[in-house]
């Protein structure tokens, strides 16, 4: 009951967020770190639900930002076509990606996926196409320059524009809650259960007709069409991107948000979200640039080992002191 | 000597001296994997963090480069121990998943000390040697100190050889490699053996650090190893996780494809530039898990 009620005030404070935050600059931290929850919630179901480890959601991220950019840049489509091809080119390169990884165990699952991460990463950062913008201005390697803001409307009846922080911040929450809804969806639906008994007991799950790799193909597939998605709305709110933003290191910080958070609860991966987000802020006044970093990756580490070493299952553990016994879900 | 066959002597010596660090970093890296059964995401940054050893204690205690290797291979070794009894041995038996993580972890412990040390700044060239200088050997041409680390490296390994398979202490890391229940059932103490594979590993990425750090126009920052851990990663999984053969050999492979193909091949093939010449490891990487997941030396 109580943890309801912190779910319906933080759905109020989230809808009032733009009106409490006076700064501009908070407003930016807000939107980049609801852009940052789609993407966590992403790799949430592969983590979550499988127990593999990706270490290449931020390519993910990475292909779906650098899709939508070029589809509107060189192509010129709308912002919606954008954004939904995006979330598909990123979900098949995944199911693609998928295949031959997911029949790997453990190990070799993640350290393929890092070897994944780093050569999209190379190509993200060498590919001539990607390098020059629609007037064929030569940027640095890898970066896009210029992506217009979503539109709305249509010019008969007049167009708006998501080009203020306020109206952006309003589009990526309506996703992050679309996000939300398909993951509680998928909690209840024959799919989430099959996924959580297959990560129980793959065995057992197998026994009553739930065919493992279908199902690991599924949350891979998911994990990447959120990724691409979120890397659609990144592209079309920073306006610029750099391969620098999509590597391992990325996917390192979006993993440590599930694992701190709590891989087995939406609520729990949400506050990893905002954790990783917001301490670089906190810091940011007492000290030099990086000394910020210094110690936000510091404390970061310790709190990721700590929590590993006291709360496997994370930081949303702690609600279960003042909830009793019984899961989130 | 024809110009092509210069060309690709200097590039076979190039890709020795950096695959000699490869070998280094992917050869401890399988002994831990060895013992502890998980990839050490955290371990390259040991090198990283013993060339900003080698580097502040020259520069703080007027320490001669060869002083300051030894205390700088002594810290990092220390270190390397300390994170198997502060980070692994409390979650020992956790599943692979949290023992990945707390690898992570230590990784950005390592570079939040390094950032920490230099206060951000990255421009701090590289450790000063007393080998400074090139030769030349019929229009190639080494540095003295990439010749330190060329000669100096297999020297090492064979000396890690020796320890692992001439003492009774390696033959201990061996056997709880193979087989930790047997092991310890024949009162192999599991500590031990693992503070002696940590600080061995530790001890050739604290010697590989001292000495990559030497070269000229090596830039010493706190993201220098990130690369080189997802390579020896790459290079450990090649060689079949725990094959000290397979690293060496996978180690000294990288360098050389990597080499080659940027000196020799540029200009053939659009996709072989340079600029693509650290994509080529898990090129062969994402082929090796599909034909063979086992690696290339390793055991079904």
């Amino acid at each position: 009951m109580g943890f309801k009620l912190l779910k319906l005030g933080v759905l109020v404070i989230s809808l009032f967020l733009p009106f409490l935050l006076g700064n501009q600059y908070y407003l930016h931290v807000a939107v980049k770190m609801a852009i940052w929850c789609i993407a966590v919630l992403g790799l949430g179901i592969l983590v979550g639900f499988t127990g593999q480890i990706s270490v290449a959601h931020s390519t993910f991220l990475g292909i779906g930002a650098y899709s939508s950019a070029l589809l509107a840049l060189k192509l010129s489509f709308p912002f919606w076509a954008c954004l939904i091809l995006a979330g598909l080119i990123s979900a098949m390169i995944g199911l693609l990606i998928g295949y031959p990884f997911l029949r790997l165990k453990g190990h070799y699952f993640a350290i393929s996926t890092l070897a994944f991460c780093i050569l999209m990463e190379q190509i993200f950062s060498n590919w001539k196409f990607l390098t020059y913008g629609p007037e064929g201005v030569t940027m640095g390697p890898g970066e896009v320059m210029g992506i217009p803001s979503p539109q709305l409307g249509h010019p008969a009846i007049g167009v708006f524009e998501f080009s203020t922080k306020i109206s952006y911040y309003y589009l990526v929450l309506g996703f992050l809650l679309l996000a939300i809804y398909v993951m509680y969806g998928l909690l209840n639906s024959k799919s989430g259960r099959a996924l959580v008994a297959m990560r129980e007991d793959e065995d057992l799950a197998r026994s009553v007709g739930i065919d493992p790799t279908k199902y690991k193909l599924f949350a891979f597939f998911l994990s990447s069409l959120f990724a691409g998605i979120a890397g659609s709305l990144y592209a079309h709110y920073v306006k610029f991107l750099s391969a620098n933003s999509f590597n391992f290191l990325e996917s390192f910080y979006i993993l440590m948000a599930v694992i701190i958070g709590g891989k087995d609860s939406i609520v729990g991966m949400i506050l990893g979200a905002i954790l990783i987000n917001l301490l670089p802020e906190l810091l940011s006044f007492p000290s030099s640039a990086p000394m910020i970093s210094a110690i936000s990756i510091a404390i970061l580490a310790t709190t990721l080992i700590l929590t590993i070493i006291f709360l496997p299952r994370g930081l949303i553990e702690f609600s279960k002191l003042f909830r009793g016994k019984g899961r989130d879900e | 000597m024809g110009k092509g066959s210069e060309l690709f002597l200097q590039c076979l010596v190039n890709g020795f001296v950096v695959g000699s660090s490869y070998t280094l970093v992917a050869l401890g890296l399988t002994m831990i994997f060895g013992v502890l059964r998980i990839p050490n995401f955290g371990h390259g940054n040991l090198l990283m963090l013993s060339a900003f050893m080698t580097l502040f204690s020259g520069r703080l205690f007027g320490f001669p480069y060869w002083g300051a290797t030894l205390f700088s291979v002594v810290l990092i070794t220390l270190i390397g121990v300390l994170s198997y009894f502060l980070l692994f041995r409390p979650v020992k038996g956790a599943s692979p998943l949290n023992m990945l993580i707390i690898a992570i972890g230590l990784y950005f412990l390592l570079e939040a000390i390094a950032i920490f040390l230099t206060k951000g700044q990255t421009l701090w060239g590289s450790v000063p040697t007393p080998w400074h200088g090139t030769i030349n050997v019929s229009g190639i041409t080494i540095g003295i100190q990439e010749l330190v680390i060329l000669i100096f490296t297999p020297i090492l390994i064979v000396a890690v050889y020796t320890f692992v398979f001439r003492t009774k202490t390696g033959s201990s890391i061996r056997a709880v490699a193979q087989d930790p229940m047997a092991a310890a059932l024949l009162g192999i103490r599991e500590d031990r053996v693992m503070v002696a594979t940590f600080a061995l590993a530790s001890a050739l990425a604290g010697v590989g650090g001292a000495m990559v750090g030497g070269v000229p126009g090596q830039a010493i920052t706190p993201t220098m190893a990130s690369m080189l851990t997802a390579k020896a990663f790459i290079i450990v999984i090649l060689g079949g996780l725990g094959s000290m053969t397979g690293a060496v050999m996978g180690g000294y492979l990288i360098g050389l494809t990597e080499s080659l193909s940027a000196g020799m091949l540029q200009g053939y093939l659009p996709l072989l530039g340079k600029g693509y010449a650290d994509a080529y490891a898990f090129i062969l990487l994402l082929i090796l898990v599909i034909v063979k997941p086992e690696g290339l030396f390793g055991e079904k």
